[in-house]
C-alpha cells in the first residue's frame, strides 16, 4: 500500500477489491500485490495507533477509509462464512420462520406487556433506519427479491423515528416485530448475495 | 471496451457489476453490524427463545440438501465455493510474498470515488465490522 511519491496514484475499488495495485508511472507496469497476513496485521495496529491519537474530526474519515479497506481485503473470508452450510441453514431457518407463519404465531402468543421495562434503548439501530427510511424499501427489495410481500418497512420507520425523535424510548415492540425479523432475513440474505455476486465477477476477470 | 491492467483484462460489464455488488456489500455490511449489535435482535431472539422456536432455527447438517436448494434459489453461494477459494488464497498469497511495505492510517488509499456518494460510517460500525471479520459465522 505503500504509493510513492511523484507517481501517479489511480485508487480504483475494482483492483482494490482484486487485491490491492500500486500503478506505477508506466501504468502497464502494475505490481500486483495482496497484503500478506504479517503486512495485514501491521495495517490493522498501525490503523488503532493512528486513530487513537488522531483528532475527533479525522477519526471518522480514518474510520472510513478502514472500513473500505476491511471490506476488500476480507471479502472473500466473509463469503467462506456466509457459504458455509451452517450460515446458509440460519439464513433458510430465518426465512422458513418467516414463510410458514411462525413469526405471526410467536408474535401473537407473546405477552407484550411485560417486555417494555426490560428492553435497552436501542437509539443507534433507529437513528439507522430513519436516516436510510427511502432506501430500506430497496435493501429489504434485494435481499427478499423472491417474496414481495415482506418488503413493508413501515411500522419499522414508525417505531424508529419515535425513537430517534425521543418520543418512544424503545424500538422493538409488537406493531414491528415482524418486520424486524424481514429486515433482519434481508439484511442477512442481500449480505449473502452481494458476497456471492463479487465472487462471481470477479472470476470473470480473465487472466 | 477493455481496460488494460498489466495482464488482467477487466471487461467493462464486469467491473460495473463487481463495483455495483462491492457498493451493496458495504451497505449491508453496515446495516448488518447495526443490527447484530442492536437491542433489539436480544429482544427478538428472546422471543423466540421463550416461545421455544429458536431450537428449531438451529441449521442441522442432515439438512445440508435442503440448504443447498435454498442457496441456488435465492443465489447466495454454498460451501461448494469454499475448497476453490482457499485455493486462490493460497496462490495468491505465494505470488504477494515479501513485501516491506509499512502501511499507517495516513497511507490507506481512499477506494471511495469522489463522484459517488456512499453512506458515513462511524466509529461503531469499525469496531463492529472489525469483530463480523473475526468471530461472527451469523
Amino acid at each position: 500500500m505503500a504509493l510513492r511519491q511523484g507517481r501517479r496514484i489511480v485508487f480504483d475499488r475494482v483492483s482494490y477489491l482484486l487485491n490491492i495495485i500500486n500503478l506505477t508511472s508506466d501504468s502497464r507496469q502494475i505490481s500486483k500485490k495482496k497484503p500478506t497476513l504479517p503486512e495485514h496485521a501491521k495495517c490493522v495496529t498501525s490503523y488503532l495507533n493512528d486513530y487513537k491519537s488522531a483528532l475527533p474530526e479525522d477519526q471518522e474519515r480514518f474510520a472510513r477509509q478502514f472500513f473500505w479497506y476491511l471490506l476488500s481485503a476480507c471479502w472473500r473470508k466473509m463469503f467462506n462464512r456466509i457459504s458455509s452450510w451452517p450460515a446458509v441453514g440460519f439464513m433458510c431457518q430465518l426465512t422458513s420462520a418467516l414463510l410458514l407463519g411462525f413469526v405471526d404465531d410467536v408474535i401473537d402468543k407473546y405477552p407484550w406487556d411485560s417486555l417494555s421495562q426490560e428492553q435497552e434503548v436501542d437509539r443507534t439501530l433507529a437513528r439507522e433506519i430513519t436516516d436510510n427510511a427511502e432506501s430500506l424499501q430497496m435493501l429489504m427489495s434485494f435481499g427478499l427479491e423472491s417474496h414481495p410481500e415482506y418488503h413493508s418497512t413501515k411500522a419499522l420507520v414508525i417505531a424508529a423515528k419515535s425513537v430517534a425523535s425521543g418520543n418512544g424510548s424503545t424500538l422493538y415492540n409488537r406493531s414491528m416485530a415482524k418486520e424486524f425479523h424481514c429486515l433482519l432475513t434481508a439484511v442477512h440474505l442481500g449480505f449473502a448475495k452481494s458476497l456471492y455476486a463479487i465472487t462471481i465477477h470477479s472470476s470473470n476477470v480473465r487472466l | 471496451m477493455v481496460l488494460i491492467f498489466n495482464n488482467l483484462l477487466f471487461q467493462v460489464e464486469d467491473r460495473a457489476k463487481l463495483e455495483g455488488a462491492f457498493c451493496a456489500l458495504s451497505v449491508y455490511t453496515r446495516l448488518l453490524t447495526y443490527i447484530l449489535s442492536s437491542p433489539s435482535l436480544v429482544t427478538h431472539l428472546k422471543i423466540f427463545l421463550e416461545a421455544e422456536m429458536l431450537a428449531t432455527m438451529v441449521p442441522k447438517s442432515a439438512d445440508k440438501r435442503a440448504y443447498q436448494a435454498f442457496a441456488t434459489k435465492e443465489v447466495i453461494g454454498f460451501e461448494g465455493k469454499k475448497a476453490e477459494a482457499k485455493k486462490v488464497v493460497r496462490k495468491r498469497a505465494k505470488e504477494a510474498g515479501g513485501s516491506k511495505a509499512e502501511p499507517n492510517a495516513q497511507n490507506i488509499p481512499d477506494v471511495v470515488s469522489e463522484s459517488v456518494e456512499y453512506p458515513e460510517v462511524g466509529n461503531r460500525t469499525f469496531c463492529n465490522s472489525i469483530m463480523l471479520n473475526i468471530s461472527v459465522t451469523v
